[in-house]
C-alpha cells in the first residue's frame, strides 16, 4: 500500500494524463485513417493499434485511481463519494485514540502519584527511623543516608554520599571489611552483621561508636544494593559494662561472704577451743608453779653430784616445759577468744626486753653467739612489755630449737626504725623452713618439731600479738642455712 | 637491811615458791592467804614489794589493790596473772581508777622470780 501510495498520481496529474492520452489517440486515429486511405496500410494499422493502446492505458489509469481512493484514507486522494464516510471514520478513530490516550495519561498519572507517595512514604520512613540507615551500591559506595546517620557519624549528607562505606569504619576494621562485603554479595540474605564480634563505627571526629548492624540485600534495576540499619549501642554497652561490673562486685562480695562465713565458723571454733584451753591452763598454772619451784628448791639444796641431782635437773626441765606450754596456751586462748580488750599499753623499751630475754634464755644460749644491732634512740613502743617479750622470745626459742643440730649457732637481732615502723629482724643459722611450711608456720598447733618439743603455739601467739598492735610478721628461710623473721610494729598505734 | 616482799595469793604453791626461792637471800618473804590478811599485814608492817594474785575468793586482787593504795600509795605492786582476758578486764578497771601496778605473767620458775624481784628491787 505504501508503494502504491508513493507512486500514485494527484487528481490534476491524472486529468492531464487522460487529456494527453485522448489527444494522442485522436491524432493517431486520424493519422491512421489517412495512412489507410493513402495505401500505407501497415503504418495505418500500427497507428490504429497505438490508438487502442492509448484507450487501454486510459482505462487502466482510471481503474487504478479509483481503487487507490477507496483503500487509502487520505483526504487528498479521496474521491468525492467516499470523502464524508472517511471523515466520519477518522473522527471516531480520533475519539477512540483520544479516549485511549486519556486513559493512558490517567493511568500514568495514577502510577506516578502512587510512586511519588511510595517514595515519600519511603523517605519519611527512612528519615524518621531512630536508627541510622545507609544504602550502598554493589561497589560499596554510599547512595542514600538518613538524618540519623548524619547525627550518628557527624557527616553532612553531601560529605558522605559517594564515599565508600569503609569511611565509616575504624581503620583497624577496614582491611577485613572488603572481604566481608564480597562474602555478603555472594550470599546476599537478610542477616545481622558480624555475629559474635563487637562492631564499631567511626565518627567524623575519629571517636569510635559501638554499633549493631542489620544487612538487607535489595535488588534495584538488576543491581544488588545493601541496606544497612545501624543501631547505636553506646548506652547499652555502658549499661552492660555497669552490669558486668556489678556482677563482678557481687561475685567478689559473695566470695568475701563465703570466706567471712568460713572465718567466722573457724573463729567460733577457735573461740570455743580457746575458752576450753584457758580453763584447763588456768587450773594447771598454780600447780605447775608449785612443781617448778619445789623441784628447783630441792635441786638447789642437794649436792650436785649423784643420781638425785640428775633426776631433779630433769624434773626442773620438764616442769619448765609445762610452764611454757601453759603460758602459751593461755596467751593463745586470750587471742583466740576474740574479744580481747586492749589493756592500757605502756611505753616499752626494746633494748630492755632483749636484755630480759637474754637473761631468760641464758642457760639455753650458752653455745649460741648472739649479735645485737639495735639502732640508737629507738623510740619506746606502745606495747605491753610482756607481750613484746613474748613475741621476741617465741621467735628466739624457735631459733634455738632450729639450731640444735647445726654446727654454727648464731642469732642476729637487728632493730631499726623507718618512717612508720619499728623493724625487728631476728636471724638464725638453724636448719631453715621449707617454703611449703611458710604459710602454716603461724597456724596454731602447727609444729615441725618432734613430739614433746613444742606445742606449735609459739609463733601463732607472736603473730596474734603483733597483729593486735597492727603490725606484721613475715619470714624468709633457706633450708640448711637459716631463717630470718621480720617483725614490724607501728611507731604510733 | 633485807628487802621485804609480801606475797598475797590463795594458792599455797605460789606462796611456797616465793618462800623457798628467797630462802637465804637478801629478801624476806611474808605471805598472806587472802586480801584481807594481806591488808592486815600491811597495816602492821612496811614492804618494798607486794606480789598480788588477781583471782582470790572473797576479796579479789583489784579490790585488795584499792585498799593497798589507800594504805600506801607508793608501794610497788606486781600483779601475777595468767593473762586471761577476764582478768584483763578487771585490770582495766583498776587502770581506769588510776591504781598503779605492774603485771607479770604466771607461771614463773625460781630463776625468773629471782631475776624479776632483784631487778625490781635493784638488788
Amino acid at each position: 500500500m505504501r508503494v502504491l501510495k508513493e507512486f500514485s498520481l494527484s487528481k490534476n496529474e491524472a486529468c492531464l494524463v487522460n487529456i494527453v492520452l485522448i489527444v494522442f489517440a485522436v491524432a493517431m486515429f486520424i493519422n491512421g485513417l489517412l495512412m489507410l486511405l493513402n495505401e500505407f496500410i501497415i503504418v495505418g494499422i500500427v497507428q490504429l493499434i497505438l490508438v487502442l493502446f492509448s484507450l487501454a492505458s486510459m482505462a487502466v489509469l482510471r481503474m487504478t485511481y479509483k481503487k487507490e481512493s477507496v483503500i487509502i484514507a487520505d483526504n487528498t486522494a479521496q474521491t468525492s463519494e467516499s470523502k464524508s464516510e472517511s471523515v466520519r471514520d477518522d473522527a471516531s478513530a480520533l475519539e477512540a485514540t483520544l479516549r485511549r490516550l486519556k486513559a493512558e495519561i490517567y493511568e500514568r498519572e495514577k502510577r506516578e502519584t502512587l510512586i511519588r507517595e511510595s517514595e515519600e512514604r519511603f523517605r519519611s520512613l527512612v528519615e524518621s527511623s531512630p536508627n541510622s540507615i545507609i544504602l550502598t551500591d554493589s561497589d560499596g559506595y554510599i547512595r542514600i543516608i538518613n538524618k540519623q546517620t548524619e547525627v550518628l557519624f557527624g557527616y553532612q549528607r553531601h560529605e558522605i554520599i559517594g564515599k565508600t562505606i569503609e569511611t565509616l569504619l575504624p581503620d583497624r576494621y577496614r582491611a577485613n571489611h572488603f572481604g566481608y562485603r564480597s562474602d555478603f554479595y555472594q550470599h546476599p540474605q537478610i542477616r545481622p552483621m558480624g555475629v559474635g564480634r563487637d562492631l564499631y563505627g567511626k565518627h567524623k571526629e575519629g571517636c569510635e561508636i559501638p554499633v549493631e548492624i542489620g544487612l538487607t540485600p535489595i535488588k534495584s534495576q538488576d543491581k544488588l544494593m545493601v541496606l544497612s540499619t545501624i543501631v547505636d549501642i553506646t548506652e547499652r554497652k555502658k549499661n552492660e559494662e555497669k552490669l558486668m561490673q556489678k556482677n563482678e562486685e557481687l561475685a567478689k562480695f559473695n566470695e568475701e561472704l563465703k570466706s567471712r562465713t568460713a572465718q567466722l565458723i573457724q573463729s567460733e571454733k577457735m573461740s570455743a577451743l580457746g575458752t576450753l584451753i584457758a580453763g584447763v591452763a588456768h587450773e594447771l598454772n598454780n600447780p605447775i608453779t608449785g612443781i617448778l619451784n619445789y623441784s628447783q628448791y630441792c635441786r638447789k639444796n642437794i649436792p650436785s653430784d649423784g643420781k638425785l641431782a640428775e633426776v631433779l635437773d630433769d624434773l626442773v626441765v620438764e616442769a619448765k616445759r609445762c610452764a611454757d606450754i601453759v603460758k602459751n596456751l593461755l596467751t593463745y586462748s586470750y587471742f583466740s577468744t576474740g574479744k580481747n580488750e586492749k589493756t592500757t599499753d605502756v611505753s616499752t623499751d626494746l633494748n630492755e626486753i632483749i636484755k630480759r630475754i637474754r637473761n631468760l634464755f641464758a642457760n639455753l644460749l650458752t653455745d649460741v653467739t648472739v649479735h645485737l644491732s639495735i639502732e640508737n634512740n629507738l623510740p619506746p613502743l606502745r606495747i605491753q612489755p610482756n607481750k613484746l617479750q613474748q613475741v621476741v622470745s617465741n621467735i628466739i626459742k624457735n631459733s634455738i630449737d632450729a639450731m640444735e643440730n647445726q654446727e654454727k649457732k648464731e642469732i642476729i637481732i637487728k632493730a631499726f626504725r623507718d618512717k612508720t615502723y619499728c623493724n625487728l629482724v631476728i636471724e638464725d643459722t638453724g636448719m631453715g623452713i621449707k617454703a611449703d611450711d611458710f604459710s602454716k608456720i603461724f597456724d596454731p598447733f602447727y609444729t615441725t618439731k618432734e613430739v614433746g618439743k613444742g606445742t606449735g603455739l609459739g609463733l601463732s601467739v607472736s603473730k596474734s600479738i603483733v597483729e593486735e598492735y597492727n603490725g606484721e610478721i613475715t619470714l624468709e628461710s633457706e633450708v640448711g642455712k637459716g631463717t630470718r623473721f621480720y617483725v614490724k610494729l607501728p611507731l604510733n598505734n | 637491811m633485807k628487802k621485804k616482799i609480801l606475797v598475797i595469793d590463795d594458792e599455797k604453791a605460789v606462796r611456797n615458791s616465793f618462800l623457798l626461792t628467797f630462802e637465804n637471800s637478801p629478801c624476806m618473804v611474808d605471805t598472806a592467804e587472802s586480801g584481807m590478811e594481806g591488808l592486815e599485814k600491811l597495816q602492821k608492817d612496811r614492804y618494798d614489794l607486794i606480789v598480788l594474785d588477781l583471782k582470790m575468793p572473797q576479796m579479789d586482787g583489784v579490790e585488795t589493790l584499792r585498799h593497798i593504795r589507800k594504805l600506801d600509795p607508793a608501794v610497788l605492786v606486781y600483779i601475777f596473772t595468767a593473762f586471761h582476758r577476764d582478768y584483763f578486764m578487771q585490770l582495766d578497771k583498776a587502770v581506769k581508777e588510776g591504781l598503779s601496778f605492774e603485771i607479770v605473767q604466771k607461771p614463773l620458775d625460781s630463776d625468773q622470780l629471782h631475776q624479776l624481784v632483784y631487778s625490781i628491787l635493784s638488788i
